[in-house]
């Protein structure tokens, strides 16, 4: 009884990797993650009202703004418990300040990828110093998703950076 | 079961992904290189019923960075350029900096302004060959045959060159006129010696997000950039006066003297500068008058026969003697044109200064009345 659940857990544990090897069944992952990238675009519509939109990255220069959106899709039959999305922030652009959203979750932040915290807890030392860290600072984002992800419901993460 | 424990944990390394590295490129003041990709990579950890689960990783979502083009054109130096009366290569000076985030090629148009003073002649813009220091406003001199191109082939980002306007004032243009010009530099695409204009990408062209597109970020989004720059003339403005005292006569002697014969006569030829700039290798020459006679020295302990004063200075003297000048000293007495004319010129006199009244050369000298 103790063998058959040790047995039953290595299983389970097995069959979840995606780099099945040949000795072990091939299963898919349940959460599907989707990056795109995109810029924020003022429309005018024909009363002239002015409103923003979204549109996908064509010309980005150093200054510009870039909407990232990671959005986390179940695409199997049972929920996916603690989702946890990570996204290092890409090299040459830096972290928009209070730009990271995602309903439902919790957000943190580290500096140097180790210790993750909320915007009061972050701290580096400069010059002997230790000061609050600065957005531009960020490395990475962190949104631990508070409620299980249902079988084909999807989640979402934004966040903002400028690119240097 | 222990051997299938430790065999997930060696796979649930492997598929544990790490965060993208995009190209690595050097971070600029001027930002980051053009053609850079930049990408994000997202992992997601979950569990299915309390089983952690191999984390999974989004595709790369990728972008290149784009060509900002953007410059600034910099008058340095006095604001208007001083240059004298037919001087030739007068500059004005600019710096050239590069603020966008590629190398660019410029090339240069010059305007002579119209409404103004006066226009320079054969304006064209030389390149310094001299280093630049981005946000320095002491241009180096510009060096005639060294400084000899007219365009930029190549200029990085965050870097600058100094770029002059050159232009020759005409011969007799008048003390304090002032010529406005205008330099105007123009992008061009890096390598092609400042020929191939910088186009911008169309909004007719396809949006590619990994193509290399060209946005014009600078004033006026035209990727050229127009400043004007001035030049004034200083030149020397010499008013010459000659006026004459009667010394002294025979029978008067000194006392409200006459001019009859026999009576010594004190000439004094003013040369007045009221320009802006001194007037050099003056030479003045001057008929003795009819009927007179060149007197004897008079000055200097009756050595010399003539003085030369300059505002209210001790004068200086020199001997005119008949003919050359065989003592050197500048003053002699040749015969022009048939008639005794008093020379007088380096080094007795060399220099004319601005300064009015106040650097007024007098040359005074005496003859006797036939």
């Amino acid at each position: 009884m103790k063998t058959g659940i040790k047995n039953f857990i290595g299983a389970a544990a097995l069959s979840a990797c995606s780099f099945g090897s040949p000795a072990f069944a091939q299963t898919k992952d349940c959460v599907v993650l989707k990056a795109s990238a995109e810029v924020e675009q003022e429309v005018v519509n024909a009363k002239g009202e002015k409103s923003t939109t979204l549109a996908p990255v064509n010309k980005v220069v150093p200054g510009d703004t870039v909407v990232w959106t990671i959005t986390a899709n179940n695409v199997c039959t049972k929920p996916s418990d603690n989702v946890t999305i990570n996204n290092p922030v890409p090299e040459h652009m830096a972290y928009v300040a209070n730009s990271a959203m995602g309903a439902g979750s919790d957000i943190t932040y580290s500096v140097d990828g180790k210790t993750f915290g909320t915007t009061d807890q972050l701290t580096v030392s400069e010059n002997g110093a230790t000061r609050k860290a600065r957005a531009d600072e960020y490395k990475h984002i962190r949104w631990v998703f508070k409620n299980s992800l249902q079988p084909g419901a999807s989640a979402f993460a934004r966040f903002r950076a400028v690119l240097n | 079961m222990k051997s299938s424990l430790n065999r997930y944990k060696r796979v649930g390394l492997v598929c544990v992904a790490l965060g993208s590295i995009a190209i690595s490129q050097q971070s600029l003041a001027a930002g980051t290189s053009s053609t850079v990709t930049i990408s994000n990579t997202a992992t997601v950890n979950y569990q299915v019923t309390g089983v952690a689960q191999t984390p999974v990783n989004s595709n790369a979502a990728t972008f290149r960075v784009d060509n900002k083009v953007n410059l600034t054109l910099t008058h340095v130096g006095a604001a208007q350029t001083t240059v004298f009366a037919g001087q030739p290569n007068g500059t004005v000076a600019y710096r050239l900096d590069n603020l966008g985030n590629t190398d660019q090629g410029y090339s240069f148009t010059l305007v002579n302004l119209g409404g103004d003073g006066f226009d320079v002649t054969g304006e064209t813009a030389r390149v310094s060959t001299q280093a630049c220091t981005p946000g320095s406003t002491t241009a180096p001199a510009y060096v005639p045959g060294t400084d000899n191109l007219q365009v930029v082939d190549t200029l990085a980002p965050d870097t600058c060159r100094w770029v002059f306007f050159v232009g020759n004032t005409p011969v007799g243009t008048a003390n304090g006129l002032i010529a406005n010009v205008t330099l105007q530099a123009i992008t061009r695409i890096a390598g092609t010696a400042g020929v191939t204009l910088q186009p911008q990408t169309g909004s007719g062209i396809a949006d590619d997000k990994d193509n290399v597109d060209v946005v014009f970020a600078d004033t006026g989004k035209d990727a050229t950039e127009t400043t004007a720059g001035a030049y004034i003339v200083s030149t020397a403005a010499l008013a010459v006066a000659k006026s004459s005292t009667v010394i002294s006569d025979p029978f008067n002697l000194a006392v409200f003297p006459k001019a009859i014969p026999g009576a010594t006569m004190e000439y004094a030829i003013t040369l007045t500068n009221t320009g802006g700039a001194s007037a050099s290798v003056v030479t003045i020459s001057d008929p003795v008058p009819a009927n007179t006679t060149f007197a004897l020295p008079a000055y200097n302990g009756n050595v010399s026969n003539v003085s030369i004063q300059v505002g209210a200075a001790a004068p200086t003297f020199c001997i005119a003697e008949v003919g050359a000048d065989s003592n050197t000293d500048g003053c002699s007495r040749p015969t022009v044109l048939g008639v005794e004319t008093l020379t007088v010129g380096t080094p007795a006199l060399t220099t004319v200064n601005t300064g009015g009244v106040a650097t007024q050369v007098a040359i005074r000298f005496r003859v006797t009345i036939n």
